[in-house]
């Protein structure tokens, strides 16, 4: 089959609904050993274990930029007037930003883009903070929300022009940063009080990252899924653990639920075949046991033999979930 | 059954919305849910920590400390030390009354400094849970301001002004009278 019958081919399965995105990247992943993306760069960085010399030594230049302009605002700040700390920084950024694009649209230099996008990531909330702090207005309570909605503007801005992986990054992270600003800004003002709120917005967050994670499967954003798993599970494991709290003051339905929930995810995972919802939710399930073993038999049996115990377990359900792995993972794959 | 990624989609971007629009709904409940019965009594002090005179409550009665400041101290210092004032707060007008610490100890007011008997509490922010609210801005804190809550509502309520109205003050809450 030659080139264009096989893309005709391709075409036809993905108009008739029969092929998904994911399954052709996957399937070329996997002869080539090369992570599909629609960039050339951006999934080079967001693929980590194939990050080369020259991403690494692009990264660290960046970091050194980023690092000389902050020495530069901070070492002249008082000599400097209100427009050049706005300019120094806001300005930067925004130069970064029409640079990013321009390089976009021209279709040259790709590989520079991202790294100069990035520098924008970085520059752009302190240059937003230095433009609040002139106008006196970084005290008031609005100010994260608004400043982190901004950011959030531009990202999805430059998300929606060019479909890179490092707007939808760096947009869902201030995206969850927007979300923690407002949700306070207006409790705050609220007559309601409720018990640990932080922690339950961390659980909806968490839960809305795994169906982000599994929505992403058929986009262009695939290389993302794992990075947007792991935050998802780290998220609710840590949620729900934090709500069961410790003796005295420990609340008996999320400690119980835990385990549930932990066990469900290596479920979920085995069906999904994802390793991630194995690899976390297990060290969640030993933390857990240590953590039930010091809050209840530390008092009744002394610290010395919790601690001879929880050590027997912990080696007995490591080598259980290694070997449940291999069977259901490694095999698997 | 399997979860179409597109339904997933939707939902992950619907989630939080939902809950940032249950935040914005819960702004409107009206302050009136929080009735408490009994008027308090609170000290208003112009530093955070009153050195020439500072108040106390033991086994429910008022107690005024009162120190000598050396006379090397320095004019700034004794005008922020001001000696703290006390005020009645009326509940049921809203409204602080300012009252002497001999009225108070003559009227025999008995002080409850922990929470009222019809389950109310005074704080110096909205609480309990403010961990976040460090890093996102959401940290209601006002200098002027006690808050007055019970389990699951929050009432704020700013206090009387008397050092101007950029002046810091700081209350000290000492208890219901009862």
């Amino acid at each position: 089959m030659d080139t264009k019958s096989l893309l005709a081919a391709i075409e036809e399965s993905a108009r008739a609904g029969s092929v998904s995105l994911a399954e052709i990247t996957n399937a070329y992943e996997r002869a080539s050993a090369v992570t599909v993306s629609s960039s050339p760069d951006h999934a080079s960085f967001f693929s980590f274990k194939k990050l080369d010399v020259s991403s690494v030594v692009s990264f660290i230049g960046i970091g050194i930029v980023f690092i000389g302009v902050l020495f530069l605002v901070f070492q002249h700040w008082d000599e400097l007037g209100t427009f050049s700390r706005i300019l120094i920084t806001l300005g930067f950024s925004l130069s970064c930003y029409i640079a990013a694009l321009g390089l976009y649209v021209s279709r040259r230099f790709e590989y520079a883009e991202f790294w100069i996008y990035l520098l924008f990531c970085l520059v752009f909330p302190i240059g937003m903070v230095v433009l609040f702090d002139s106008f006196s207005l970084l005290s008031a309570d609005y100010t994260p929300s608004l400043i982190s909605f901004c950011v959030l503007v531009f990202h999805i801005l430059y998300g929606f022009a060019t479909k890179r992986l490092a707007p939808f990054l760096f947009g869902l992270l201030m995206a969850t940063y927007f979300f923690f600003a407002i949700t306070d800004f207006f409790y705050s003002r609220s007559t309601f009080i409720i018990p640990d709120f932080s922690l339950y917005r961390l659980l909806f967050v968490s839960i809305a990252y795994l169906l982000l994670g599994y929505g992403v499967s058929h986009t262009v954003y695939l290389p993302l899924r794992s990075f947007i798993y792991k935050m998802g599970l780290i998220g609710l494991l840590f949620a729900i653990f934090a709500l069961g709290g410790y003796r005295p003051d420990q609340v008996i339905f999320w400690e119980f639920i835990f385990p549930i929930i932990a066990v469900g995810l290596i479920a979920i995972g085995i069906f999904m075949k994802e390793q991630n919802f194995f690899v976390i939710p297990s060290f969640g399930i030993m933390i857990f046991v240590s953590k039930i073993s010091f809050e209840y038999f530390s008092d009744s049996v002394g610290w010395p033999l919790t601690l001879i115990f929880t050590g027997l377990i912990l080696v007995g359900l490591g080598i259980s979930l290694i070997r449940f792995r291999k069977e259901y993972f490694l095999a698997s794959s | 059954m399997k979860l179409h990624p597109k339904i997933a989609l939707w939902a992950a971007f619907l989630l939080p919305v939902c809950i940032v629009l249950l935040a914005i709904i819960s702004v409107f409940v009206p302050q009136s849910v929080v009735r408490p019965q009994h008027d308090f009594l609170y000290a208003l002090s112009s530093n955070s920590y009153p050195i020439s005179v500072s108040y106390r409550v033991e086994q429910g009665v008022l107690v005024r400390d009162q120190y000598q400041l050396p006379e090397s101290a320095d004019t700034t210092l004794k005008e922020s030390n001001a000696e703290p004032r006390l005020y009645i707060y009326r509940v049921a007008s809203g409204e602080s009354i300012p009252v002497a610490y001999e009225d108070v100890q003559k009227n025999g007011f008995f002080l409850n400094p922990g929470i009222s008997p019809d389950g109310y509490e005074v704080a110096y922010n909205r609480g309990p849970d403010n961990f976040f609210g460090l890093f996102f801005g959401g940290y209601d804190y006002d200098s002027r301001a006690l808050f007055i809550q019970s389990r699951f509502f929050s009432k704020k309520i700013v206090l009387t002004r008397t050092t101007g109205s950029y002046g810091y003050e700081y209350p000290q809450f000492l208890g219901w009278l009862q």
